[in-house]
């Protein structure tokens, strides 16, 4: 009897000691995320969960998007004026701002005019003796063309700025509150510099962000801690801390058990049981991405648009949105997810209705759908267009089969279709989408053979453009068509690898350049819904859902703000 | 005894040299530099392990030595405790099943321990985590403590790190690491815990049929006080070798285990370095644990026979 008494202790003393300190837990945020960030600097990179762990944690931009409206509003940008030709942008600075104080660095003065001319000369001036420092690779300004778009950025006095561009640019703004636009210490890059480690800038950050770094493990954790003096009002979180766990299951689990108070990136095979558990909230940000099938057409027979026509027509979207999506996300009916129309609708609800230069503009859109974190329980964001009914699909088919047999392949071909191997934010299952795409393009007699392949070893053999089809997709970064458009479809983009259809049409081009000099917003959805409209009809890509980006926490945290056009926000997130 | 001692060591020393001999014709074989001769190699390799230059990682950039310092107390506190759990169990079971012969309770100790050892312990792992983490809530997931605390490294075993810091949560800390110690020591006991069981219940069955504990029993000793003070006494030097070799096992089981419960230990960080293809880690950690398992099991044994010299005349005996 005494022998088990003994073997009971230490099992109830360790069960009686369940509780974590109170007050320690209560300050902090414990965040799963499924991999480590791959530099400490967003300008350096595009991965979601890199801008998840360093964007608004570490750092601040000169303007940031209004969660509802997503337009550019002052962050250390107190205002700016813009010339009249759009060609100049001048922007006061917030005053008193503190750069992070830390082992590695302490700071002797408040952010001022030279940390902004730092931060952005660095992407465009090759001379800057930090253009080539990590790498010299800035993703998202080289998509932008920024060293093309902005000619100088000079100091007019300690407390403005001005920035001067070639030509005029109606996403500038945008551009600036985007993740990747952050402001970093010039005078922590000098210091560096003469200390000869000028590659620590982006490993050992420093920045004016609501947090400050304290500790990081590769491939474990990454520690914050909140920055004492910050310059913007709440006194959130004191300790956040980034649990990096590659596998879902884990995180889940992880989630189930109280070990994470917040979890990314859910499969959409869990969504379910978080849906069912009493103490989770489930947000979801509007879809921003649109996953694709690209048909190479500059390579035969899908050069003939009849084919890629055939099997537009062919195709089931809605089986792949409820096999692959598990029917959480929305079928796309156009490039654009809703999204970047909102505005524009709920401002002129009557020249969109009738919808007749696009009809994929959907008018029911709900403005709910964009707010940053906004716990859905029924799954579905926007209503779906209802699934075709066998006679239709009967009849798409048919059609599909004379456009084949009038391009001469009655019989059918094959075809080999490449994927990446991985999940990806608009497609978590390229395979899976694959197997599906080979059931539903088998009655045509069209051969579909699979190839899942790695990140990189895709991208190369797109650059090399022999592929006869891929499912790919894209994820916006800043709410703006000729995000998507530009990167999917402009013939510039076929040499970065990212046009996949290898699509390039002179009139698309205009129609985008045109949307991108013209400030009147209504006049510019036009230009895209004609660009669009090029695109639709000649099939050059082919649309199959937007996905929406979840996130799982405890619905004892508030003001998490899960971004739709980049990482998450912790700054004004609190347990109650 | 110095002879022995001295025989014990010139045998271990040979093993090690053997292992690094065979590390290095694999590093030679791979990725072997034409000016260099295999002697004028190995001597340098053998430099370099004596100077604690284990190499940088690739991965890292970092000295692959300093990592290994890093993770090894990990793994040291998860084996450590396994043994200690393996002992509390198997002792107990296994004289229960001698003391039991043939009888029922013998019989399922005996089945009870060949399930233990058939069982996979990557999945006997998701099975405890599923049931006492997810469905009871009383126990953590993963990991060797919440990422709450802030807990500094001194020794890396993180249930003595957390007493040593100097923190006001130190106690919660403590029992926070001890939470997330017990599923994946008793994971890992599984195996060892059979092993014990078996090894105690034979040689005390071998004990049990000697005169003096049958001329201690009709003298009216009572049978407890036989069975600890003479039973247990002597059966304890038969089984202890046996038991020291089942480091080996333990360490084998060790990386499935830190896998499964994310323990941040030399084998989840040999897992990861060979996904990564990280040559200097995965050298390193090899040799490592290679080296823990010879030296541990020589020091048992040597340990076996300070402490019980009858052991030691038996060598001596067996080895005219």
């Amino acid at each position: 009897m005494r022998l088990w008494l003994w073997a009971l202790l230490p099992a109830l003393l360790i069960a009686g000691c369940n509780e974590k300190d109170p007050q320690l837990a209560q300050n902090s945020l414990l965040y799963c995320t499924p991999s480590s960030p791959s530099s400490f600097n967003p300008q350096l990179v595009i991965s979601t969960e890199t801008l998840d762990a360093t964007a608004h944690q570490l750092y601040d931009r000169l303007l940031t998007l209004d969660p509802l409206s997503q337009q550019p509003r002052p962050a250390l940008a107190t205002d700016w004026q813009r010339s009249d030709d759009g060609l100049r942008y001048r922007f006061r600075l917030q005053p008193d701002v503190a750069f992070h104080h830390t082992p590695w660095f302490s700071p002797s003065r408040p952010f001022n005019a030279q940390d902004v001319v730092f931060s952005f000369t660095r992407l465009a001036d090759k001379q800057h003796p930090y253009h080539l420092v990590s790498g010299g690779r800035y993703p998202f300004f080289s998509a932008i063309s920024w060293a093309q778009l902005v000619k100088q950025v000079h100091i007019v006095n300690e407390h403005e700025v001005e920035f001067v561009l070639n030509h005029a640019n109606a996403d500038f703004l945008h551009y600036l509150a985007s993740d990747y636009a952050v402001i970093l210490s010039a005078e922590y890059g000098a210091q560096l510099l003469a200390a000869g480690t000028p590659q620590l800038l982006d490993q050992q950050p420093v920045g004016t962000g609501p947090f400050l770094l304290n500790l990081y493990r590769p491939d474990e954790f990454i520690r914050y801690h909140r920055h004492p003096n910050y310059w913007q009002t709440g006194d959130g979180l004191q300790h956040l801390v980034l649990d990096i766990t590659p596998k879902s299951s884990k995180r889940l689990a992880k989630m189930l058990s109280g070990e994470c108070d917040a979890m990314a990136n859910p499969a959409a095979s869990q969504l379910e049981v978080i849906q069912k558990h009493p103490d989770i909230a489930l947000s979801a940000a509007a879809g921003s991405n649109v996953a694709v099938l690209a048909l190479n057409t500059q390579k035969p027979p899908f050069n003939d648009h009849r084919v890629r026509n055939a099997i537009r027509l062919a195709l089931n979207k809605n089986d792949i949105l409820q096999a692959v999506y598990f029917g959480r996300a929305s079928l796309a009916e156009s490039l654009l997810p809703a999204t970047f129309w909102q505005q524009a609708i709920l401002a002129h609800p009557s020249s969109f209705i009738s919808s007749d230069i696009n009809p994929a503009i959907n008018p029911t859109i709900s403005p709910a759908t964009s707010s940053p974190l906004m716990p859905t329980k029924s799954g579905a964001g926007r209503a779906q267009p209802a699934p075709f009914t066998d006679s239709e699909r009967e009849q798409q088919l048919t059609e599909a089969k004379n456009l084949l047999a009038q391009a001469g392949l009655s019989g059918g071909f094959k075809m080999t279709l490449l994927m990446p191997a991985g999940a990806r934010a608009y497609n978590p299952d390229g395979l899976k989408t694959g197997q599906l795409l080979q059931q539903q393009l088998a009655p045509l007699g069209i051969k579909l053979t699979l190839r899942a392949l790695d990140e990189q070893v895709l991208r190369n053999s797109l650059l090399a453009g022999q592929q006869d089809a891929v499912l790919t997709g894209w994820s916006a970064d800043i709410p703006s068509p000729d995000n998507i458009l530009r990167n999917l479809l402009s013939c510039r983009a076929i040499g970065a690898g990212t046009n996949a259809s290898r699509w390039c049409n002179p009139a698309f081009e205009v129609e985008l350049n045109l949307a991108l000099t013209e400030p009147d917003q209504l006049r510019r959805h036009a230009y895209y819904q004609a660009a669009q409209y090029l695109a639709e009809l000649d099939v050059a890509l082919i649309p199959l859902v937007h996905s929406r980006r979840h996130l799982a926490y405890r619905y004892s945290i508030a003001g998490l703000q899960l971004l739709p056009y980049g990482g998450i926000n912790f700054q004004l997130a609190e347990k109650e | 005894m110095l002879l022995y001692l001295l025989r014990r060591l010139g045998l271990l020393i040979s093993t090690l040299l053997m292992l690094t001999l065979i590390a290095f014709s694999l590093e030679f074989q791979l990725l072997s530099q034409p000016t260099q001769s295999f002697i004028e190699g190995y001597s340098l390799f053998l430099q370099q392990l004596l100077t604690g230059d284990f190499g940088v990682s690739s991965v890292s950039g970092l000295p692959v030595l300093g990592t290994l310092g890093q993770y090894f107390p990990a793994t040291l506190e998860l084996c450590l405790a396994a043994f200690i759990i393996s002992l509390l169990v198997g002792v107990p079971a296994g004289t229960w099943a001698a003391l039991h012969l043939n009888r029922w309770q013998d019989t399922s100790i005996l089945t009870g321990t060949l399930i233990g050892y058939s069982v996979p312990v990557f999945w006997l792992g998701l099975l405890l985590v599923m049931f006492f983490s997810l469905n009871l809530g009383w126990l953590p997931v993963s990991g060797q403590l919440s990422l709450l605390y802030e807990i500094e490294q001194v020794t890396g075993i993180m249930t003595i790190d957390t007493l040593l810091a100097d923190t006001p949560y130190r106690w919660p800390a403590f029992f926070d690491a001890l939470r997330h110690l017990v599923l994946p020591a008793l994971v890992l006991a599984i195996v060892p815990t059979t092993e014990v069981i078996r090894q105690i219940r034979s040689a005390l069955l071998e004990v049990l049929k000697q005169n003096y504990i049958r001329a201690a029993l009709t003298k009216g000793v009572s049978e407890n006080h036989v069975i600890l003070r003479h039973g247990l006494r002597n059966a304890f030097p038969m089984a202890i070798p046996t038991l020291g070799l089942q480091f080996g096992t333990v360490l084998t089981s060790a990386i499935m285990t830190e896998i499964v419960f994310d323990w941040p230990g030399l084998g989840r960080w040999l897992i990861t370095s060979i996904a990564l293809q990280d040559y200097a880690a995965i050298k390193a950690g090899t040799l490592a644990i290679a080296t823990f398992t010879i030296v541990a099991s020589a020091a048992v044994e040597v340990l076996s026979t300070l402490i019980y010299p009858a052991r030691r005349r038996a060598i001596y005996a067996s080895q005219r």
